[in-house]
């Protein structure tokens, strides 16, 4: 248990070494979140019922949810791309919990587009952006990173298991967006966009975090929002736990560890 | 007591190309490998490459599971006891991949140490042990991006002996090496062996096969074609001699009139600019060489010498006579 603990700690701190001295990583974490804010502000701004809030919240958690999809679904496949697959998984410690490490150093990166976006909402735009029920926001905040972070550990074996995954995933940016109504609520919606918006823990973690600053979600209604975030977070872990499995599994038959 | 013990080990690629009509082709990469290899013994997989050498590594550190076969290293089966295995065990695979490039050589083995779960107490101690021993102390706050090949090299050797593992795999450590840095490799290999280590050695070299093992096995096509210590395989080759011949513009019609004696046992070719220089294995040593001038009669001939046949020359009549 403690070994896997400083397994997780140590790849976390890795990655976080090899991520700052990335600048296209730094590019994805800090000037994408800025565009997003300032793209959305412009485009919702003189809509009916705009609340600079609701969209700051919204295009910072767009940009972490690039960051995770990008750094996610591109971890293990640089990880074979330097060569270091075959090191790592001819070691003893679990593939699993040391890509669980490197996906805390990705959503540390991906925190700070939260923070950029609020620096425009709250800088450039002058918006008021304080949050109405701060202790419910921050444990919204803590569960939303935690439910991004089972996203990034879905999308890692996913893409590297079906290569045309880790394309399509790129494109998903923008749908996802949509599904869990980062930047308008889902209500604007067709009803049948509405199952696929429930699946997924990023439109909880949305709600709960927006429903939080705006300060309209009663004490029982975010606590269900909270449960079935971590629901659907956990079903995510599971099947990305499962994934993992398959990957190594068939990695191992068919020599695609190493670089090919 | 064998350390490490291969039975009947086969291994089959299957590749698919093209998207739309997919194609899928089998590649046979180890073909009924088996082997023994005893407790501190160094032991030398020497093959072309395509031999089948890597896949064997492979295999036997758990990142292959073979298609068919069984493989024991330390009593442990390397695919069911895959896990327990993989602490006792350290390899190096050729290349300048793998490794951190944007971390310090130190940074990377703390990061090695760490998944080995070596003692916190004892990892800067072992560390700066290591570090040591491949003489990398001095650079080992560097970014590995900024080192040379053969310090990657010697760095990989460093991150797998942290863990102190009874059993090394070492494919082709020189492969890409100046010459010096190769010696500098094979000092260290030495010293390892004295530490009585059992290390599996894969090479294309003949001479570095034969200057560090005790015992080498000729690995071609995914077969082992010879098994012996260095003096048991150059018995092989011991009644022949070597005519080299030094001609210009041969083609392939005169190999093959060479190799149509009954007296010759192999010929290879080297090309240099403009002239080649035939090699031809035949026991008869000089008295063949009449014979041999006799079937080249249209072709320039240069310098014609006989020498007796030493082990590169075994190793080459073994895996065929391409160069
Ligand atoms: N992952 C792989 N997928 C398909 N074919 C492979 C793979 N790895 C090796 N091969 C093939 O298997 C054969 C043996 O390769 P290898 O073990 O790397 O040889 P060596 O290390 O002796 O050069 C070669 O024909 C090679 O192309
Ligand atoms: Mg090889």
């Amino acid at each position: 248990m403690i070994y896997y603990a400083r397994i997780f700690i140590l790849s976390a701190k890795v990655q976080m070494l090899e991520v700052t001295a990335s600048i296209f990583m730094l590019f994805i974490a800090l000037l994408q979140p800025f565009f997003i804010a300032i793209l959305a502000i412009y485009m919702l701004r003189d809509q009916a019922g705009f609340e600079p809030v609701y969209v700051i919240v919204g295009a910072g958690l767009s940009g972490l949810f690039s960051t995770i999809l990008f750094t996610g679904s591109n971890s293990v496949t640089r990880e074979r791309a330097q060569g270091n697959l075959e090191l790592l998984e001819a070691s003893p410690a679990p593939l699993m919990v040391i890509m669980g490490g490197k996906m805390v150093a990705n959503l540390a990166l991906a925190l700070t587009s939260m923070v950029v976006t609020y620096v425009v909402g709250a800088g450039m735009f002058q918006y008021p952006v304080a949050v109405e029920q701060p202790a419910f926001f921050a444990v919204s905040m803590i569960l939303a990173l935690f439910s991004l972070w089972t996203m990034g550990m879905l999308f890692a074996p996913l893409s590297i298991l079906w290569q045309p995954v880790e394309q399509v995933l790129g494109g998903l940016e923008y749908p996802v967006f949509i599904f869990c109504g980062f930047l308008f609520p889902i209500a604007l919606l067709p009803g049948w966009f509405l199952p696929i918006s429930y699946a997924l823990p990023p439109y909880w973690a949305a709600r709960s975090l927006q429903g939080s600053s705006l300060g309209t979600l009663e004490s029982d209604e975010i606590v269900l929002t909270w449960l079935i975030l971590l629901a659907t977070s956990g079903v995510s872990l599971v099947a990305a736990g499962m994934l993992f499995r398959i990957f190594l599994r068939l990695g191992r038959r068919k020599g695609t560890l190493g670089f090919i | 007591m064998n350390a490490i013990e291969l039975e009947n080990i086969r291994h089959v690629f299957r590749v698919t190309t093209g998207t739309i009509r997919r194609r899928s082709k089998e590649i046979v990469a180890v073909d009924g490998v088996s082997l023994q290899i005893e407790e501190g013994e160094l032991f030398g997989l020497l093959g072309p490459n395509g031999a089948g050498k890597t896949t064997i590594v492979k295999i036997l550190t758990t990142l292959l599971i073979p298609t068919a076969g069984r493989v024991t290293v330390l009593g442990f089966d390397a695919v069911k006891d895959a896990a327990a295995l993989r602490f006792q065990v350290g390899f190096v695979l050729g290349g300048d991949r793998g490794l951190y490039y944007r971390l310090s050589g130190r940074d990377n083995l703390r990061y090695f140490a760490e998944l080995y779960g070596i003692d916190t107490k004892k990892v800067r101690s072992r560390i700066e042990e290591m570090l040591e021993l491949v003489g990398l102390r001095d650079r080992a706050d560097e970014r590995v991006a900024g080192y040379s090949r053969g310090m990657k090299q010697r760095l990989h050797i460093a991150r797998t002996l942290l863990h102190d593992p009874k059993v090394l795999f070492l494919d082709e450590p020189t492969m890409g090496l100046d010459p010096v840095g190769a010696r500098d490799l094979r000092e260290i290999i030495k010293r390892l062996q004295s530490e009585q280590k059992t290390i599996l050695l894969t090479t294309h070299y003949m001479f570095e096969a034969d200057a560090l093992c005790q015992r080498i096995a000729i690995l071609n096509e995914g077969r082992i074609v010879a098994q012996g210590t260095p003096e048991e395989l150059k018995e092989l080759v011991s009644d022949q001699s070597v005519v080299e011949l030094e001609v210009f513009g041969a083609e392939t019609e005169h190999l093959d009139r060479l190799r149509g004696l009954d007296y010759v046992d192999s010929v290879s070719i080297e090309s240099h600019d403009l002239r080649q220089v035939l090699r031809v294995q035949t026991k008869l040593g000089e008295r063949a060489v009449p014979g041999l001038l006799a079937s080249l009669e249209n072709l320039d001939v240069g310098k014609v010498s006989v020498r007796e046949a030493t082990l590169e020359d075994a190793y080459v009549h073994l895996v065929g006579e391409s160069e």
